[in-house]
C-alpha cells in the first residue's frame, strides 16, 4: 500500500435538491478512530455516502490514494448503511461465502461466521435475511463488514436496532479493529458508547457536524473524553 | 379522545391525503403525459368503441339465445363460488397509517376498514361496468336481445366478489361466527339463485339476457354482503391482516411502480413477498440450493453461482415455462414467416424471454466487483441454459433431417440478446427486467440478421451475430 493517508477529504462539498448538506469538508484520516456527529439531519449520512461513492460530489475524496468508485478503493474500505444492505436472495451462510469472494478475502468467511456466531445467528445460517428483524439484518451487515480484513470500515449508526451484548462486542471489535492499524468511522448518537469506546486508549476524534462543516472537537490518543464533548454527543 | 372527534379526525386526515395525492397526480400527468394528450386519446377510444360496434357483423337472423341462461349463470356463480374459496389473503390492503389505526388505537375496525372495502367494491363495480355495458351493445346486435340491466349486473356481481372475499377470509380459522354464518347465507343464496338462473331463466345473471326487473337481484345480494361484511367486523379484524396487508402493500406499490416505469416487477423479490404473504417456509429458508462455490473462486464464478442460484430457486412451473418459450425462440428461427412480421415476432418472442434469462442486480454498489465481471456473471447461467436447450435443438433438428443453419441462428441470436439485454440495462440504466431494456435488447439483436439480408448476404448472419457477441465479451474496464 502507499503512503497515502486512508482517508483523505479535500473541499467536499455536497448539494443535494438545491439544498447545502456539506460544504468545504476537509479531513484526514489514518490507523484512528473517528467518532461523528451532529443533529438529526446535519448530514453525517451524506457525508458518509459522499466518502463511499455513493452520492454525488464536488471536491476530492481519496480512499488509500484513490477515487471511492475505483475498484482499488472499493477493495479497501467496506460502508455499512444505516439501513442494512442486504442481497435478500441468499441465506446468511451464502452472504457470507459472497462477500468473501467479491472481496477476494477467502479466509474472511470463517470471521464473519464468528461474528454472526457472537450474536447468536449460528442457529439462523440457513435463513434468508428479509424474514429477520431490524437488530438481526444489522448483526448480520456488521457480522459481514467485520470479517473483511480492511483499512477502512465507515459505519453509519451501526450501533441502532443492537442489544447490549451486541453493542458491547461491536465497540469492543472496532477498538480492536483501530489497534490494528485501520481507520474506522463511525457516525452515532449513543454519547455513553462513545465515552466507552474513546476511553479503551485508541487514537480517537470526535467530529461534530453543523451548520454544514465539520468541526474537529478532537480528542487526541488515549485522553479521556471532556464533557463537553460528550454533552455535544449527546445533543 | 373521544371517538366523534377520533372519526372526524380521520376523516380530515384521509381527504387531506387524497387531496394531496390527487394533486400531485394530477400535476405528474400534466407535465409526463399533458392532460389535453389525455383528452384526445380519450376521445379516439370513443371513437373507436363506437366505430369497433358498427363493423359487428350482425346475422340473418339472430342468434338463438336459449343456451345464454346455463352459461351466464354458471360463469357467474362459479366466479362468486371461487371468491367465497379465497380465504387464504385479504381482497383489501391498508396503508401505514390505517393499518396503525387499526392494530394500536382503541378504533373500532369497521371505522378503519370500511371506506378501503367500499373503495375495492366501487372499483370492481366500475371495471364490470364497462364490461356488461360493452355486453349490452354486442348483445342487441347478435341476439336481438335488449339488456339494459347487464352492466348493473355484472358490476353488482363483481363487487360482491369483495364481500365474499372478505367473509371467506375472515371466517377462516378464528372464531367469528358471524363472518361464517353469512359467508354460509350468503353461499347458498348465490347456488340456489344461479340454479335457478339456469333453470327458470330468472336468477342471478338474468340480467344478461332478459328486461325483467328481477335481473337486478345482484343488488339485493350485494346488500347482503354489505351487511355481513359490516356484521363480520363487530368480532373485530382477523389476527392475521394487519401484517398482510403491509405485504400487500409493497406487493401493490411494486406493481404500480412497475405500471409507472413501464417494467415488470422483479419476479424473485415479488415471489419472495407472496411467500410471506401466505407465511410459506421458502419466505424464510430455501427449498433448493447449490453447492457453495469453493472458498478459492473468482468473483466471476460468485457473481454466476449467485444467478444461477437465483434462477434455480424459481418454481418449476417457471422453469418449465422458461425452457418452454427458449425452444419456441430458437424454434421460431425455422419458421417461415418472413419480412417485417417475421422481424416483429421474432423481436416480441426474444423481449419476452430476454429477462427471464439474467441474474440479479447488484445493489449494493461498494463492493469492489469489476462491471465486466458483474455483467458476464449475470448472464454466464442463461448462456450455459441457451447452449443447452440449443444442443437438444440441433440434435432434433437433425434427427428430423431439418438444416442446422435455422437453429444455429436462433441460438446465437438469444445468446446476443441476452448480452445486449444487460448491457443495454446497465448503460441506460434501466432494470433488466423494463420494457425499454428488453425491446431494444431484442431488436439490437435483429439487426444484423435484417442489415444482412437486405443487403443480399444473409449467409453472414451467423458469422456477424458471432462477431459482435465476442465484441460483447470483450472487457470494458
Amino acid at each position: 500500500m502507499s503512503d497515502a493517508p486512508i482517508l483523505k477529504l479535500v473541499d467536499l462539498e455536497v448539494v443535494l435538491a438545491r439544498t447545502q448538506i456539506l460544504e468545504n469538508v476537509n479531513l484526514t484520516v489514518n490507523a484512528e478512530l473517528v467518532w461523528l456527529t451532529g443533529r438529526n439531519g446535519a448530514g453525517k449520512s451524506t457525508l458518509m455516502r459522499a466518502l463511499a461513492g455513493l452520492l454525488p460530489f464536488k471536491g476530492d475524496v481519496e480512499i488509500v490514494g484513490f477515487s471511492p468508485r475505483s475498484i482499488v478503493a472499493r477493495s479497501n474500505f467496506a460502508f455499512v448503511p444505516d439501513e442494512p444492505a442486504l442481497y435478500e436472495d441468499l441465506t446468511l451462510l451464502e452472504h457470507c461465502r459472497f462477500q468473501a469472494l467479491a472481496y477476494r478475502q477467502p479466509q474472511a468467511e470463517a470471521r464473519m461466521l464468528e461474528f454472526l456466531e457472537q450474536f447468536n445467528l449460528e442457529g439462523r445460517l440457513g435463513e434468508f435475511p428479509s424474514s429477520h428483524s431490524r437488530g438481526m439484518r444489522q448483526k448480520l451487515s456488521l457480522s459481514l463488514c467485520l470479517g473483511l480484513e480492511l483499512p477502512l470500515l465507515v459505519l453509519d449508526e451501526p450501533f441502532n436496532g443492537l442489544d447490549a451484548p451486541a453493542q458491547a462486542l461491536l465497540s469492543s471489535a472496532l477498538r480492536d479493529r483501530v489497534k490494528a492499524g485501520h481507520a474506522v468511522v463511525v457516525s452515532a448518537h449513543q454519547g455513553d458508547l462513545a465515552k466507552t469506546m474513546l476511553e479503551g486508549n485508541v487514537k480517537s476524534r470526535v467530529l461534530l457536524i453543523e451548520n454544514a462543516n465539520l468541526k474537529d472537537t478532537s480528542l487526541e490518543v488515549g485522553v479521556r473524553v471532556e464533557t463537553q464533548n460528550l454533552k455535544e454527543l449527546n445533543a | 379522545m373521544t371517538p366523534a372527534r377520533s372519526e372526524s379526525a380521520t376523516r380530515f386526515a384521509r381527504r387531506l391525503s387524497l387531496s394531496r395525492g390527487f394533486s400531485s397526480w394530477a400535476v405528474y400527468v400534466g407535465k409526463a403525459i399533458g392532460w389535453g394528450t389525455v383528452l384526445w386519446m380519450i376521445g379516439w377510444v370513443v371513437v373507436a368503441i363506437i366505430a369497433g360496434a358498427e363493423v359487428l357483423p350482425k346475422f340473418k337472423h339472430p342468434i338463438s339465445i336459449h343456451w345464454l341462461p346455463i352459461i351466464f349463470s354458471s360463469l357467474a356463480g362459479l366466479w362468486l363460488l371461487f371468491s367465497a374459496s379465497r380465504s387464504s389473503t385479504p381482497p383489501i390492503n391498508l396503508n401505514g397509517r390505517d393499518v396503525y389505526r387499526l392494530a394500536l388505537t382503541a378504533e373500532d375496525a369497521r371505522e378503519v376498514l370500511d371506506w378501503p372495502l367500499w373503495f375495492a367494491r366501487v372499483f370492481r363495480f366500475a371495471v364490470a361496468f364497462i364490461l356488461g355495458a360493452v355486453w349490452t351493445v354486442i348483445a342487441s346486435y347478435w341476439f336481438d336481445i335488449f339488456t339494459p340491466f347487464a352492466a348493473i349486473t355484472l358490476g353488482c356481481i363483481a363487487a360482491l366478489t369483495v364481500d365474499l372475499e372478505w367473509l371467506a377470509y375472515s371466517a377462516r380459522g378464528t372464531e367469528n361466527t358471524a363472518a361464517r354464518a353469512w359467508l354460509n347465507t350468503l353461499v347458498l343464496v348465490v347456488v340456489a339463485s344461479s340454479v335457478a338462473g339456469g333453470v327458470l331463466g330468472f336468477g342471478l345473471a338474468s340480467g344478461f339476457w332478459n328486461l325483467n326487473p328481477l335481473g337486478l337481484l345482484p343488488v339485493g345480494l350485494l346488500v347482503l354482503g354489505v351487511i355481513g361484511s359490516r356484521a363480520s367486523l363487530t368480532a373485530g379484524y382477523p389476527p392475521r391482516f394487519a401484517a398482510q396487508s403491509q405485504i400487500l402493500s409493497t406487493l401493490r406499490s411494486m406493481m404500480l411502480m412497475s405500471l409507472v416505469a413501464r417494467s415488470r416487477p422483479d419476479p424473485d423479490q415479488h415471489r419472495r413477498l407472496r411467500d410471506q404473504l401466505l407465511g410459506r417456509v421458502s419466505s424464510i429458508r430455501p427449498t433448493r440450493s447449490l453447492p457453495l462455490p469453493a472458498l478459492d473462486s473468482s468473483v466471476l464464478l460468485a457473481v454466476a453461482w449467485r444467478s444461477a442460484l437465483t434462477m434455480y430457486r424459481r418454481p418449476v412451473f417457471d422453469q418449465i415455462g422458461l425452457v418452454l418459450q427458449l425452444a419456441f425462440v430458437v424454434f421460431s428461427s425455422i419458421s417461415t414467416v418472413s419480412g417485417v412480421g417475421g422481424f416483429l415476432l421474432r423481436a416480441l418472442a426474444l423481449g419476452f424471454l430476454l429477462p427471464r434469462l439474467v441474474g440479479p442486480a447488484m445493489p449494493i454498489m461498494s463492493t469492489p466487483i469489476r462491471s465486466s465481471e458483474r455483467s458476464l456473471g449475470r448472464t454466464l447461467p442463461g448462456l450455459a441454459i441457451i447452449g443447452l436447450v440449443g444442443v437438444i435443438a440441433l440434435f432434433v433438428s437433425s434427427l428430423l433431417n431439418y438444416p442446422l443453419e435455422p437453429a444455429l441462428l436462433g441460438i446465437t441470436r438469444t445468446m446476443l440478446g441476452l448480452l445486449l439485454l444487460e448491457k443495454v440495462a446497465t448503460w441506460a440504466g434501466f432494470a433488466s427486467t423494463g420494457v425499454e431494456a428488453s425491446t431494444s435488447a431484442s431488436t439490437l439483436a435483429l439487426v444484423p440478421a435484417a442489415l444482412l439480408e437486405t443487403f443480399g448476404v444473409g449467409s453472414y448472419t451467423l458469422t456477424a451475430q458471432v462477431v459482435v457477441m465476442m465484441i460483447l465479451l470483450l472487457p470494458t474496464d
